[in-house]
């Protein structure tokens, strides 16, 4: 190939990935129409594309826009990468945006870290006070605070004891690089004593040591919780279809797990989550509050669903309180 | 001054493939004279000259340099007594390195390295007339990076760095099979100088019979790992030489 | 613009010295080292361990730097010890430092927003410039020296460094030490520089680094007297310029990973091309000669 052709070819490919990347962010950003009067900027700095992620900022959007609040929405991806989520925390300072929403811990961080001054409010953070964001989540003491998504764990583990009083071990899985999951791990340990249970938890590095994992614990335990883990969420079929295959009951921390396969959740719901903090972005920027003075939340509802199939395959009886008012999924 | 007494050396051993190259092979080479091994391929004697220098260990036997017994010497503690200069011209010098570096380092050979700096204003008078002795210009290239020199040029330096801290022996392996034939003759004659300059200890491998006879005084033929010819240099002919070469290839393929 | 540039600047320069670092294995000795995916992150759990156990953040970075050493003490032993691959043994001290990193802590994010940093009291671009210069001209001291040259000479020429007497396996571990210094020297930087420490760190931060490098090469490649450690501190900064840039233009990130890769190709394509590119006009010159019927004594 002659090297002037070579040339035209990076040059025309390179063109066609910026010309794309433009239009791409321009589309989902959801930015409204530049008017006059422009009310407020808000920049959204998201850690990484995934589901739940992608959740907590839609309901943010839905939440400004149901309060009628006037807003231009600059949004911005690192894809996993934290320099990255850095610099775009960095740049929105430099824009001077009003308020910053930063989805999920290390985003937090960073945008903490570029600013002491704008206000900037968490998501998918499951503990803010571990994680350096908030002094307390009933005082958070700076310009920072947010919804955690710490699940309403005890609840969750409780109704293992509800459906059969005989279960005692409890199986865990969880991705040893995500902090979020450590922590999960030890507060269900902690809850566990309270509650008369026991906790095997195996770490994993890498989605494709998951299946071991769980084939390691399964003949010691009488039940798998599944924390809110980004590479266990992934696995979640093959979690299941090995736990259902072996009669062992499973309580998920989300929906989307039982979706995946699991038996029961009593969980929150990442886009009812965005929207709490849809609604303290509405009292920092209409009602000026600043965010040292609202209280950090945890989710404020939580939905409890079942999966049919499951529930058929383990053979329990679907008129048991566990699944009293309960969504059934997976028909 | 270079003594093998009773080497035995072997490849692959206990397989399907076992070579013997050398069974029981004794060998002495006279001080301050210039000592040539030919031979047809397979005749070891680049493997000797492996095992003398410490690239390969001996599997019996004994090599006693200078009345020292270096038998079981790792390569780099030998290489302080040795010179060596290998047939490819990249394998005796550091080619992103300068001439004036690589010899600084050359110089450093039997020191220790520290911490302090390599090349030294002090030793450049030195260098330069060492450059100047080879007659090919190479003293006005002392900046250039050894990689952009010739073939020649850097066999030429390989030399002079091997010879420099006047080494007990200094081992030329077909040091000028790579070059073409022009280049080869300077360098060869290049290294008649110093040899004779500084009276080094020379054993050289050839797979030129014409150089062998020309720029030594002792000329040794192997075959299949023993000696079949060891006479004074002015006492052979090439022709003698060829004879003999023919000879033991009829008996290869005859064989 | 100027902030972003601002921010570029700052971060390529903390990566300079992770590329000062992996030029040290990459381009003097040519061993391919991917155990810095563990070494970077290994330098901030470090800081963040001795930050929090109340020492002063230089002293800490310092640290950092130390057990980095020690981590490329390990992967150098591995392979000229025991004859692991280079290319695996650096993976198995990356794999090794995994476990490490979060046992450091018991945690696999640490926030460090409450603790000193050596950019509490400094602008972080005066700072990494004097960082930068100061580990640059170290660096050129060292590569000067006896030592420096044998190093060079190992990655050049294994049988020179015998031939003069030295082993080349004391080279190859001073080198790794040296290197994988620097690299988990330039995590524990990253990490007071965000505030946080976490144990993502690490993930393809050998492409950070060899990116690096590429550039680096790229910049007036036959000319010498820009040093091995200039080049990397360029290409370290142009790289984090032209992702500064992306963002800036409003690209979608996913495209970021590969316009990183596309800028690598084409500085590649460019060292590769620059040189025959010239030839080729030489060569019609030659074409033309051929043409003619001319008997070739009198070409």
């Amino acid at each position: 190939m002659k090297k002037s052709n070579l040339f035209k070819i990076i040059s025309v490919i390179l063109s066609m990935v910026i010309l794309s990347g433009c239009a791409a962010s321009g589309g989902t950003g959801g930015e409204a129409p530049a008017e006059e009067g422009e009310k407020f900027v808000v920049g959204i700095n998201q850690l990484a594309e995934h589901p739940a992620l992608d959740a907590a900022r839609d309901g943010f959007v839905e939440a400004l826009e149901e309060a009628g609040v006037d807003v231009e929405v600059k949004y911005q991806n690192a894809q996993g990468d934290i320099p990255t989520s850095l610099a775009i925390a960095q740049g929105f300072v430099k824009d001077e945006v009003d308020l910053i929403y930063a989805i999920a811990t290390p985003a937090a961080q960073s945008s903490k870290q570029a600013t002491s001054d704008i206000p900037v409010l968490f998501s998918a953070v499951t503990d803010p006070v571990a994680s350096g964001l908030v002094d307390s989540m009933e005082s958070p003491g700076g310009n920072v605070t947010g919804a955690s998504d710490a699940t309403p764990m005890k609840e969750q583990l409780s109704m293992f004891k509800q459906l059969d009083p005989s279960i005692e071990q409890i199986g865990i899985v969880f991705n040893t690089s995500e902090s979020n999951s450590e922590i999960q791990v030890e507060r269900a340990k902690e809850f566990a004593d309270e509650l008369g249970l026991e906790i095997v938890a195996v770490g994993v590095s890498n989605i494709n040591e998951i299946p071991q994992a769980v084939d390691s614990i399964i003949n010691d335990i009488d039940g798998l919780y599944a924390i809110t883990d980004n590479m266990v969420a992934s696995a979640i079929a093959i979690v299941a279809d090995k736990l259902n295959s072996a009669g062992i009951p499973s309580i998920g921390a989300e929906g989307s797990l039982v979706e995946g396969g699991l038996l029961v959740s009593n969980g929150i719901s990442y886009f009812e989550l965005g929207k709490q903090a849809g609604e303290m972005a509405r009292k920092i920027l209409v009602d000026g509050m600043s965010p040292a003075e609202i209280p950090s939340e945890k989710a404020g509802t939580t939905t409890t669903v079942f999966n049919q199939q499951t529930l058929e395959l383990l053979g329990l009886d679907p008129n048991h309180e566990v699944f009293q008012g309960a969504e059934a999924v997976g028909e | 001054m270079l003594k093998v007494r009773n080497l035995w050396k072997s490849f692959n051993s206990d397989t399907d493939f076992q070579i013997d190259v050398f069974r029981g092979f004794n060998l002495d080479i006279e001080k301050n004279k210039c000592t040539a091994i030919i031979g047809p391929n397979g005749c070891g004697k680049s493997t000797l000259l492996n095992l003398v220098s410490g690239s390969l260990p001996v599997d019996k036997g004994q090599i006693i340099l200078n009345g020292e017994d270096i038998t079981s010497l790792p390569e780099e503690k030998r290489a302080l007594k040795l010179g060596r200069v290998h047939q490819s011209p990249s394998m005796g010098v550091s080619p992103s390195l300068t001439i004036l570096e690589n010899l600084s380092l050359a110089n450093k050979k039997g020191e220790s390295f520290s911490l302090k700096g390599l090349v030294k204003k002090r030793n450049l008078e030195l260098f330069i007339s060492m450059l100047k002795d080879l007659d090919l210009g190479l003293e006005d290239k002392l900046h250039t990076q050894v990689k952009y020199l010739s073939g020649g040029q850097r066999q030429s330096l390989s030399l002079i760095m091997a010879a420099m801290k006047h080494p007990d022996l200094l081992l030329l392996d077909e040091h000028t099979a790579a070059l073409d034939p022009k280049t080869s003759h300077v360098v060869m004659e290049k290294t008649r100088e110093l040899l004779d300059k500084h009276n080094i200890t020379t054993m050289m491998v050839s797979h030129h019979m014409g150089d062998a006879l020309k720029y030594s005084q002792r000329i040794i033929m192997l075959d299949k790992g023993k000696i079949i010819l060891d006479k004074p240099s002015i006492d052979v002919s090439e022709k003698e030489l060829l004879d003999i070469y023919k000879a033991k290839l009829a008996e290869r393929i005859i064989a | 613009m100027n902030a972003l540039i601002l921010t570029s600047l700052e971060q390529g320069l903390i990566f300079a010295v992770l590329a000062m670092g992996v030029t040290i294995t990459y381009k003097i000795l040519d061993i391919a080292d991917l155990s810095v995916e563990g070494t970077f992150p290994l330098g901030a759990f470090v800081f963040a361990k001795f930050a929090m156990a109340g020492f002063s953040p230089a002293i800490s970075s310092i640290f950092a730097f130390g057990y980095g050493a020690v981590a490329g003490l390990i992967t150098a032993l591995l392979f000229v010890k025991l004859r692991i691959r280079p290319l695996l043994a650096g993976i198995l001290t990356m794999t090794m430092l995994y476990s490490f990193n979060l046992r450091l802590n018991g945690k696999a994010n640490i926030p460090l927003f409450s603790y000193d940093s050596l950019f509490s009291d400094i602008s972080a671009i005066v700072l990494m410039v004097a960082v930068v210069v100061g580990i640059k001209i170290l660096m050129d001291l060292f590569l000067k020296t006896e030592i420096g040259y044998l190093l060079i000479a190992t990655g050049d020429n294994e049988a020179l460094v015998r031939s003069l007497g030295e082993n080349s396996n004391k080279y190859k571990i001073i080198g790794l030490m040296l290197a994988n210094g620097l690299v988990a020297l330039s995590g524990s930087l990253m990490a007071q520089y965000q505030g946080f420490v976490d144990i993502t760190m690490g993930a393809s931060i050998i492409v950070v680094a060899l990116a690096s490098i590429i550039i680096g090469e790229t910049v007036s490649k036959s000319s010498s007297f820009l040093s091995i450690t200039t080049r990397a501190i360029i290409g370290a900064v142009s790289y984090k310029l032209i992702g500064g840039i992306a963002i800036d233009l409003g690209l979608s990130p996913t495209d970021l990973r590969a316009i990183s890769a596309i800028i690598v190709i084409v500085f590649i394509s460019y060292n590769n091309f620059s040189s025959p590119f010239i030839k080729s006009i030489k060569k019609q010159g030659g074409r033309a000669r051929v043409k003619s019927k001319k008997p070739l004594e009198e070409l």
